[in-house]
C-alpha cells in the first residue's frame, strides 16, 4: 500500500502516519483527502479471476483429501502439512480479502504554500535496529 | 511478542533516533527479534527499506499509538493461527511410521506446535488480567523473567518442532503406505446399480 504520501514544494517529502495527517488536517495545513471506497478498489490489480483460480486450487486439494478419506485410500503426510498450510491461507484469504493488491502509487497529500514546513515525520526515521 | 516488547521498552526507553551504541543484551535480543516482531506487525517500526521506496508495509505499519486494539487483534489471529496449523498436523496422530520413535516424534511436534501459540495467548491474557485489576499488585505480579522467557521458548520450540515435521515428512516418502498412488474414483460418489 501507498499510503498518504506529503509533497511539500511538488517533491515528496514522506509518508504520513494517521496521527500525523490527522493533526495537519486540523492545523489547516493540508486538505483533508477525500477518497471513496470505488478509488481504492479501483487501485487493486487483483480481481476476481485471479482470487478465483487460488480459491479453486485449494477448494480442489481439499476436496480430493476429503473424497480420499472416504474412498479409504492413504494420504501422505506431505498432504497433511499442505491441508494446514491451506488453512492459514484460508484465514489470510479471509482477513485481506477487502485489501487491495499492489497498490503502487501512494496517494498525494499537497502541503500548503503559506504553512511553515513540517518537523520530522515518523517515515523519516531509519530505525537502525542491527547498529 | 508483545510481552518481549513491554519488556525491552521496560528496560530501554524507545529509541527513534540511530541507537547509541549501548552495549547491553537487550539491544542484541532486541536486533535478533526484529524480524519475528515485525512479521507479527506489533509495534514493528518503519523500516529503512519502506521509508526509501516510499511503501507502508503489508504486514504492520501501525502501532499502539494508532489505534490500541489492533496489535491485540493481530497478536490474537497469529496465535490462533499457529494452534489450528498444529491442529491439523495433530490429525496425523496414528499415520503409521517406519519407527515409533518417529512416531512420538511426530506427536510431541505437533502439539508442540499447538501448544507454543496458546502458551503466548495465555501468558497474554493473564499479563491483561492482572493489569485490569489496577496497579501492579506484588501477589499477582508476574515476573519479567517469565513475561520474557515464555514467548522466547516459544518461538524456539516453535520453530524446531516445524523443522522437525518437515523431516520427519520427508522421510516419511522412503515408506510410503501401498495404494498411495491409486486416485480416487471419482464416478463412485455418482449413484449407479
Amino acid at each position: 500500500m501507498g499510503g498518504f504520501m506529503l509533497y511539500v514544494d511538488g517533491k515528496p517529502r514522506a509518508t504520513l502516519e494517521p496521527d500525523e495527517l490527522l493533526g495537519f488536517v486540523r492545523k489547516g495545513s493540508v486538505e483533508m483527502p477525500v477518497v471513496v471506497e470505488a478509488d481504492i478498489e479501483d487501485r487493486s490489480k487483483g480481481d476476481a479471476l485471479s482470487k478465483g483460480i487460488a480459491i479453486l486450487q485449494l477448494a480442489w486439494f481439499i476436496l480430493q483429501l476429503v473424497s480420499r478419506y472416504i474412498q479409504n485410500l492413504p494420504t501422505t503426510l506431505l498432504e497433511l502439512d499442505t491441508l494446514a498450510l491451506a488453512a492459514l491461507a484460508g484465514i489470510a484469504y479471509g482477513l485481506w480479502w477487502k485489501k487491495p493488491k499492489d497498490v503502487r502509487r501512494p496517494y498525494a497529500v499537497y502541503w500548503k504554500t503559506t504553512a511553515f514546513p513540517p518537523s520530522k515525520l515518523a517515515y523519516e526515521y531509519v530505525v537502525n535496529v542491527l547498529s | 511478542m508483545f510481552f518481549l516488547e513491554i519488556v525491552l521498552i521496560r528496560m530501554h526507553p524507545r529509541q527513534v533516533d540511530v541507537g547509541s551504541p549501548t552495549e547491553s543484551w537487550g539491544d542484541f535480543l532486541r536486533a535478533c527479534f526484529h524480524p519475528f516482531i515485525k512479521l507479527m506487525g506489533i509495534n514493528a517500526q518503519n523500516s529503512s527499506h519502506a521509508v526509501h521506496s516510499h511503501r507502508v508495509s503489508s504486514v504492520g505499519g501501525y502501532d499502539e499509538r494508532s489505534v490500541s486494539s489492533r496489535p491485540i487483534i493481530v497478536l490474537f489471529i497469529g496465535c490462533l493461527s499457529g494452534a489450528v496449523f498444529g491442529g491439523i498436523h495433530c490429525l496425523g496422530w496414528n499415520v503409521l511410521f517406519r519407527g515409533h520413535a518417529e512416531q512420538i516424534l511426530w506427536r510431541a511436534a505437533s502439539l508442540a506446535i499447538v501448544s507454543a501459540p496458546v502458551s503466548i495467548l495465555l501468558l497474554w491474557g493473564y499479563v491483561f488480567w492482572v493489569d485490569s485489576l489496577g496497579e501492579l499488585n506484588s501477589a499477582f505480579a508476574i515476573s519479567e523473567m517469565l513475561a520474557f522467557l515464555v514467548p522466547l521458548a516459544s518461538f524456539f520450540i516453535y520453530i524446531v518442532a516445524r523443522i522437525i515435521l518437515i523431516v520427519l515428512i520427508s522421510m516419511s516418502f522412503q515408506s510410503l503406505p501401498p495404494g498411495i498412488y491409486d486416485t480416487v474414483a471419482w464416478t463412485n460418489f455418482i449413484p449407479h446399480l
